[in-house]
């Protein structure tokens, strides 16, 4: 099977971390998938993380991508609410 | 340079961090922590961030400084965890030749910082906390979140 499915570590922060009561998890996905998947993942695991979603951004590796962004075996996705840094 | 510490920012070693014979100001901004929000009395503040990445961004952020300015140095540091009400959670120094170009250029960095930057502030109230939002954070579209939200 190692061939058909990809192992991603994804990582949550703040209101994201406390919704889903989770700051990292391991998802193995089918090959090719999009970054978005990440979190169609996430909605059906942790439903209150629905309404977060259309407000979250997502890093692969420490760097903002957009959602059809293409996961590759090993990546790190960061689910990132809106940022209150400063 | 750039950093992101768990203690309090202290203003003396920001501004030796930037100081340069070939400087002709130094520009200081501290962000420190508000007793209020929004009508509601604060407690305090607690920071969290996604460390390595809010380092590149933040490093991201020093290149641009010195791209679009004449500056002699930039430090930017940011703190996470706790901090309490008067005391500092950002501090930004840029010294440069001439204070136009220092202002400018500290001006763009925090306003770049709470644009982009993965780090979050958890406002604690008597009653409960929040996960506050920057108006200006960056969202999903690429835009940014002004107008949308608060």
């Amino acid at each position: 099977m190692p061939s058909q499915s990809i192992l991603i570590t994804v990582r949550l922060f703040a209101s994201a971390k406390e919704v889903a009561k989770l700051s990292e998890t391991k998802v193995e996905l089918p090959i090719a998938s999009r970054a978005g998947v990440v979190l169609d993942h996430l909605s059906d695991s942790y439903p209150a993380m629905t309404k977060l979603r259309p407000f979250i951004r997502l890093a692969v590796n420490e760097a903002y991508v957009d959602s059809d962004f293409t996961l590759h075996d090993g990546d790190e996705v960061a689910v990132l609410p809106p940022v209150s840094g400063g | 340079m750039v950093k992101i510490v768990e203690q309090s920012i202290e203003t003396s070693e920001l501004i030796d961090s930037v100081v340069s014979p070939g400087a002709g100001g130094i520009d200081i901004f501290l962000g420190t922590t508000r007793n209020t929000s929004k009508g509601k009395d604060v407690l305090t503040l607690y920071y969290e961030a996604y460390v390595p990445m809010a380092l590149k961004l933040m490093g991201e952020i020093e290149r641009e400084v010195r791209e679009r300015w004449k500056i002699s140095a930039i430090t930017i540091i940011h703190r996470i965890g706790e901090v309490p009400v008067t005391e500092a959670s950002v501090g930004i120094a840029v010294a440069a030749p001439h204070r136009k170009e220092a202002f400018e250029a500290c001006r763009y960095a925090i306003d770049e910082l709470k644009r982009r930057v993965p780090i979050w502030k958890k406002e604690v109230y008597k009653d409960g906390a929040v996960w506050v939002e920057n108006a200006e954070a960056l969202m999903k579209d690429g835009g940014s979140g002004e107008g949308k939200r608060n």
